[in-house]
């Protein structure tokens, strides 16, 4: 598990992250001491949130000063969108650059590719999904269902990876349409139910019947 | 100045000089002069003063061309006076202080109300970034508690925030040459990242979107470029037909250069209005029957487009479409640099 620092002057704001880091798996430490951040950095974290409007201290500075003893990446933090604070951020030893008011989806990817990025981790490291005797192949996203294979197009493959990934509830289809905009899919309701169709096709194909259930006006189910 | 203009301004000395030789020739031969003597005095007379006005003219002409010059030639034509060169008439004299004094009160209420202003867009952009951090609150709140009205209030959010974000950009439009980096952007990605920060309004509005981008980069500011096309999609939004709505973005590589555009099957905008859709404050006959326009989108596009260089321009279909491009000029400089 990850451990991540949280730097941030506002309470409120490092209460929510912490809940939001939380609840997305990681291990969460913060600090409301910036003087002895040096001393928070020595507690090994995978990965430092760091704010750049601290009241006393400036985030650059910070940065530099850890930077000095450590290589931990650090995601810069900020209201301000001007570019000189970005030049700046990646001048003073930043890894990433993000504004308030940030997506909390958006700032977990960006924490979950940094991560990657520095540590090699693959937090999603299995290369096929099994349910129910179907396999979903990540690299050739293709459809293994005992020796026959069937290819999805990428939509297809977006939806059945999330439906895997929540396997036996009923997932709404508001949130499969979320995830689905997350990832550079950007289709409506309608577009939504045509796509199950054809996977269903493809499904039965295959000679998979009643894989994907649906519960009338909530979503789906496998 | 002109010649009639000039001959009006010295009627009465005309008129006084005509006079003085007729009552003069008239005295003269009622004293028994000879008529080739009157008339000789009458046309010198004459000869001199014709002589002494075309000179007069000439040189008055002289001197207010030169100012009129002068006029065109500075940067801030109420700054004349320091220029004009000195003139022995009284007349100019008087003239040229009572300009100096006017004009310096100009250029101090100019000042007053710049500082004035710069003060205001300073307090404004401070007030944005404050905002923010309650934005960021609530919507980190919203995240964390799942919750059917969740989903309701992050929209509700994204509103406020895009009229925060237009606000700020608004403000800075004057000094965008303060605030960019141009670097090769990839479109795709910035097309993507407009339309996650908008996820919650779209999907809560029907509305679908088909990006053909593929490996397209431009040589621009992401950040700018994020708020165009970010007034582009909401106002494709905004525009919808009844029900949901289908947006294809797409570029093309050309000679000229990279075109990127923004296509609806909105209702598109009458033929008459399609000239001012850029224009500052015009909502047109769609904004009055939807209300929420405040003319200020496109207008803010374009002005930012100027900056940046990128041409912007629509197309449309009264109930059918309307198509906003964005052209990327190929810079032979920076093509060039690339290509090595």
């Amino acid at each position: 598990m990850a451990r991540i620092l949280i730097i941030e002057d506002e309470e409120s704001i490092r209460e929510e992250l912490e809940i939001l880091l939380r609840n997305a798996g990681y291990d969460v430490i913060c600090t409301e001491n910036f003087s002895t951040v040096e001393w928070d950095v020595r507690n090994n974290p995978d990965l430092i949130l760091l704010d750049i409007n601290l009241q006393e201290y400036n985030g650059f500075s910070i940065c530099t000063a850890i930077r000095k003893s450590s290589k931990v990446p650090i995601i810069f933090i900020t209201g301000r969108s001007s570019s000189i604070d970005e030049l700046q951020a990646f001048t003073s030893g930043g890894d990433d650059y993000i504004t308030k008011p940030y997506h909390p989806t958006v700032l977990l990817a960006r924490i979950s590719a940094v991560l990657k990025r520095t540590k090699g981790e693959d937090r999603g490291g299995e290369q096929t999904l099994v349910h129910k005797g179907l396999t979903l192949d990540q690299r050739s996203y293709k459809l293994v269902y005992r020796g026959n294979s069937q290819e999805l197009s990428k939509n297809e493959f977006k939806l059945l990876h999330y439906l895997f990934q929540r396997k036996g509830e009923v997932v709404p289809r508001l949130d499969i349409i979320e995830y689905l905009w997350d990832n550079d899919v950007f289709i409506d309701d309608n577009t939504l139910s045509v796509n199950v169709t054809r996977i269903r096709s493809k499904l039965e194909q295959l000679g998979v019947t009643d894989f994907i259930g649906t519960k009338r006006g909530v979503g789906y189910i496998i | 100045m002109t010649l009639g203009g000039y001959l009006k301004d010295k009627i009465i000395l005309i008129l006084l000089n005509g006079i003085g030789v007729l009552l003069l020739s008239l005295y003269l031969l009622a004293v028994r002069n000879n008529r080739t003597t009157v008339l000789l005095i009458a046309i010198t007379w004459s000869l001199v003063y014709l002589i002494w006005a075309t000179v007069d003219y000439w040189r008055r002409k002289l001197y207010f061309g030169k100012i009129d010059a002068l006029m065109k030639e500075l940067d801030q034509p109420y700054l004349v006076h320091e220029c004009i060169e000195n003139s022995w008439r009284l007349e100019d004299q008087l003239y040229r202080e009572i300009l100096r004094k006017s004009n310096k009160a100009v250029v101090e209420r100019i000042y007053q109300l710049e500082h004035e202003q710069k003060e205001y867009r300073e307090f404004i952009e401070g007030w944005i970034h404050e905002v923010k951090l309650p934005i960021t609150q609530i919507r980190l709140a919203c995240h964390n508690q799942e919750h059917n009205y969740s989903r309701r209030i992050e929209r509700y959010l994204t509103e406020l925030d895009n009229d925060v974000e237009q606000a700020l950009f608004y403000a800075r439009s004057d000094e965008v040459y303060k605030d960019y980096i141009i670097k090769e952007t990839k479109l795709q990605e910035v097309v993507s990242n407009v339309l996650k920060k908008n996820k919650y309004l779209m999907i809560q509005n029907q509305m679908s979107v088909e990006v053909e981008c593929k490996d397209t980069t431009v040589f621009s500011d992401s950040k700018w470029l994020e708020f165009i096309l970010g007034q582009i999609l909401l106002n494709a939004m905004k525009y919808k037909r009844e029900g949901g709505g289908v947006i294809s973005i797409c570029s093309i590589t050309m000679n000229s250069g990279i075109k990127l555009t923004v296509r609806d099957d909105g209702i598109g905008i009458p033929e008459g209005e399609k000239n001012r859709i850029f224009d500052k404050g015009f909502t047109g006959s769609n904004g009055r029957s939807r209300g929420k326009s405040t003319g200020i989108g496109l207008y803010l596009c374009r002005k930012l487009c100027l900056k940046l260089g990128l041409q912007i321009s629509a197309q449309s279909r009264l109930g059918e479409f309307t198509e906003i491009t964005l052209l990327f000029p190929k810079h032979s400089f920076l093509s060039k640099l690339k290509d090595g």
